[in-house]
């Protein structure tokens, strides 16, 4: 089991968001922040495990990281309440800091979330592609 | 809400600007004094092996050994042990275990790094977490004396899962109590990087210094920019050690070059030498790790520390001569210990008179 949380390391603030303010969010909402996760994981886990050519992790440790964070969060707030407060809990966690790291993404995704997120979209992006499939009329 | 981003954002991006560091480097300046070249084993450990040594000075001069020893690598009997030597005796201590899993299980430890400066010492080793190296994540221990050690911290260099990176060569101080800790990722990919640690075990920047096949690097500054770096080349078939400069103390790195010395896979120490020409140890050999050299950079001129021509493998022998980590101290000496076919940890003391006769 310790070794078990030892390889989790700490959740990410979107994790808990997702696992603690589940009622927060619409069915719309928390497919916007799976689809975040998802696009942020594959890029972030993508580079870290040598599969680009870039290191985007190193972004995080940036003084720009947290205003961008800001500035998505601010573009999406006037639509929707929960995800500008599930990036401000971000923010406030990583300003903390709360966890041992010091850079951002480690406060925005996690493997786990990340895992999740890339089946969830990857599952739905299937069954839209199975309906509109469906739903074209024979010639 | 549109204010508590802007400023929640405005004190994040206040935390994470950084002055440019300079690496805290003390000069290397020609001694006049005889040629003096020692060598010596470590205290033996009732293990079956040992493996990967380190050393740090103290600020009384004595040196602080530290080693991992077992049945076997990745193996839970593993320890982190460690001897000291009187600076006044010239005697090493009795090895003594101190770290075997930071407080949780974990299936090994390994790759001991010390660092000491004036507010103790820090040990920064590996665990095996998962499978074998590649699964790997780091973790640090502190000392204010050599003695007595407070419990693993662990120092997050990954995003996936914090596995995948290692440890091996020593830390550079920077001038502002952060440090440049090298480190190498091994998890499906490797490279080398150099991570940024503050003083609270933090990683407060990563930068990648090269790419595959390359890993442990080793930095050697030359002047408060300058530094130099060497590279493992970490392949099944022969390579170089390669090499890369910064001149903005690791903010960024050159592409890689050759030095020209064939070894494979096995692991380089370097110091810079008062004339700022470089010693370098490696295995001199495209296959195993039986020979075992000091090179003066650029010249190439060597010196044979171990060149054994019986079989590398026989029975329960290993006649492997590895992972040299050298250390400069303050009296202008380095210090050299390596494994010695995985059952002792040599130590090899010279001057850099000795080096300017036996390098030329």
């Amino acid at each position: 089991m310790m070794r078990f949380l030892i390889l989790l390391g700490t959740p990410s603030i979107t994790l808990l968001a997702l696992i603690a303010g589940h009622r927060l969010f619409s069915r719309r909402e928390r497919a916007a922040l799976l689809w975040f996760a998802a696009a942020t994981s594959l890029v972030l886990y993508g580079g870290t495990l040598g599969y680009l050519p870039f290191d985007v992790y190193r972004l995080g440790f940036s003084p720009w990281a947290p205003v961008i964070l800001a500035t998505l969060a601010i573009a999406a707030a006037p639509r929707s309440l929960p995800l500008a407060l599930t990036a401000l809990a971000a923010l406030v966690a990583y300003d903390i800091p709360l966890f041992r790291s010091v850079n951002l993404f480690d406060y925005v995704v996690d493997p786990i979330v990340g895992i999740v997120a890339i089946v969830w979209t990857a599952y739905t992006a299937f069954r839209t592609a199975i309906n509109f499939s469906a739903n074209i009329p024979a010639s | 809400m549109q204010l508590l981003l802007v400023g929640a954002a405005l004190l994040g991006a206040r935390r994470a600007v950084r002055p440019a560091p300079s690496f805290a480097v003390a000069p290397t300046a020609a001694r006049n004094e005889a040629p003096l070249f020692t060598s010596e084993f470590l205290p033996v450990t009732k293990t079956n092996f040992v493996h990967a040594a380190t050393l740090a000075e103290l600020p009384n001069h004595d040196l602080l050994a530290a080693w991992y020893g077992g049945f076997d690598e990745i193996d839970p009997d593993v320890n982190i042990f460690v001897a000291r030597l009187d600076h006044g005796t010239g005697r090493w201590s009795p090895p003594r275990p101190i770290e075997n899993g930071p407080g949780v299980h974990v299936k090994s430890v390994g790759n001991p790094v010390l660092f000491a400066d004036r507010n103790g010492v820090r040990l920064f080793y590996v665990a095996v977490i998962l499978g074998g190296w590649s699964g790997s994540t780091i973790f640090e221990a502190r000392s204010p004396d050599g003695e007595h050690w407070s419990p693993s911290r662990r120092i997050v260099t990954s995003p996936f899962f914090n596995l995948g990176m290692l440890v091996r060569s020593p830390a550079v101080a920077y001038d502002d109590g952060t440090i440049a800790l090298p480190i190498y990722h091994e998890l499906r990919n490797k490279w080398p990087a150099l991570a940024r640690v503050d003083e609270g075990g933090r990683v407060v920047d990563v930068v990648r210094m090269a790419g595959n096949p390359l890993i442990q690097p080793w930095v050697v500054p030359q002047s408060a920019r300058e530094a130099v770096a060497f590279f493992r080349w970490s392949a099944r078939t022969p390579g170089v050690v390669t090499f890369a400069r910064t001149g903005d103390a690791g903010g960024h790195w050159s592409e890689v070059e050759s030095t020209g010395l064939v070894h494979r896979d096995s692991a380089v120490a370097a110091a810079l030498l008062p004339d700022r020409s470089i010693v370098a140890v490696y295995n001199d050999t495209p296959g195993d790790r039986r020979k075992l050299a000091l090179v003066r950079l650029p010249s190439l001129k060597s010196f044979q520390l171990e060149n054994d021509p019986r079989p590398a493998f026989d029975g329960p022998i290993r006649r492997e001569y590895s992972y040299p980590y050298l250390l400069t101290t303050a009296d202008g000496r380095y210090h050299v210990v390596y494994t010695w076919q995985r059952t002792r940890i040599r130590h090899v003391t010279f001057n850099a008179a000795w080096a300017g006769a036996a390098l030329r």
